[in-house]
């Protein structure tokens, strides 16, 4: 197999060029092809992950221009995971891409086919993130989540049975009524992190174990977070 | 011999408070009169619940939730 396209992150992986065949053989499901999904994607194809399953049931609007960097003007109007697929084709043709023009609620079943190894969170409710943190306990597979608003962020981690999970963090918090507003660096630098953590968890290692990383562009603060099961957490039991 | 009074510090956005005799997190947010579900809530850098027995000297850090995305 010919290794040339990633020849300069291989001295970075413990394993060299047998890490990189195991990324290329790797599947991630991603739920969210905006503006945390964007930068995830990007990233984890040109890293050499090996297939990704993309799920989101939108169209490109103008107004996702100015964060969700996969699409260009003249993707307006077409189905978010078609242009997605091209231009992550065109990043890389030699990944595998499934996508599922569909509501999270209506893919479950796609998603058990599919296999993933990660799981990643790139929608933009709380509500979603819930129902994807149970899913992951359920099917016992790692799962990366992010959220931004503004100018702030952050990305968490939850290794099933393990660690603590999504809901013994959030689990009793409110979601934002209203539309937040965001400039395009908040989640792409979310989402980028995402890319990291699941990069790492595919080669073996527990980036963001019992940890969150919050962020804030408009202080640059960056703050790594402690946190621990929830006793009768209602979700992962604690 | 008394109890020894608990004094917290408290940080929120911009601002900082010393909070007198309070003695769990649930007594700092009523105090400032915040909604536990709007906030996240750490003790020395790390998360607890609303119900964590603070010590004199602790600093709270709230951070407002994201959810967006």
């Amino acid at each position: 197999m010919d290794l040339n396209r990633w020849e300069r992150q291989l001295p970075l992986f413990k394993q060299g060029s047998s890490d990189q065949k195991r990324l290329l053989k790797a599947k991630i499901t991603v739920i969210g092809a905006g503006g945390l999904g964007s930068a995830f994607l990007y990233y984890t194809a040109a890293a050499g992950i090996g297939s990704l399953q993309v799920i989101d049931y939108q169209t490109v609007e103008i107004s996702n221009l100015n964060r969700q960097i996969l699409y260009s003007h003249h993707d307006i109007g077409r189905k978010k995971v078609e242009a997605a697929a091209l231009r992550l084709k065109a990043l890389n043709p030699g990944i595998k891409i499934e996508t599922i023009d569909d509501r999270l609620e209506n893919a479950v079943s796609s998603i058990e086919r599919f296999g993933p190894d990660v799981i990643v969170d790139c929608t933009d409710n709380l509500e979603s993130r819930i129902s994807l943190n149970r899913l992951c306990l359920q099917l016992k597979i790692p799962f990366v989540y992010a959220a931004i608003e503004g100018w702030r962020g952050l990305t968490g981690a939850v290794y099933p049975q393990q660690s603590s999970c999504f809901e013994c963090i959030f689990g009793d918090k409110d979601s934002v009524k209203k539309v937040p507003p965001v400039i395009g660096v908040t989640p792409g630098f979310a989402g980028i992190i995402e890319a990291t953590v699941a990069i790492k968890m595919l080669l073996d290692e527990k980036p963001l174990y019992n940890q969150i990383l919050f962020f804030d562009l408009e202080a640059f603060s960056f703050k790594l977070l402690r946190t621990k099961r929830k006793s009768g957490c209602g979700a992962c039991g604690g | 011999m008394g109890a020894v009074p608990v004094e917290v510090k408290v940080i929120y956005r911009d601002k900082e408070w010393n909070l007198k005799n309070a003695t769990t997190v649930k007594d700092v947010l009523k105090k400032l009169n915040i909604n536990t579900q709007t906030v996240l809530i750490t003790v020395e850098g790390e998360l607890v619940t609303e119900d964590h027995q603070l010590k004199d000297g602790d600093v709270v850090t709230l951070i407002d939730v994201v959810s967006g995305g």
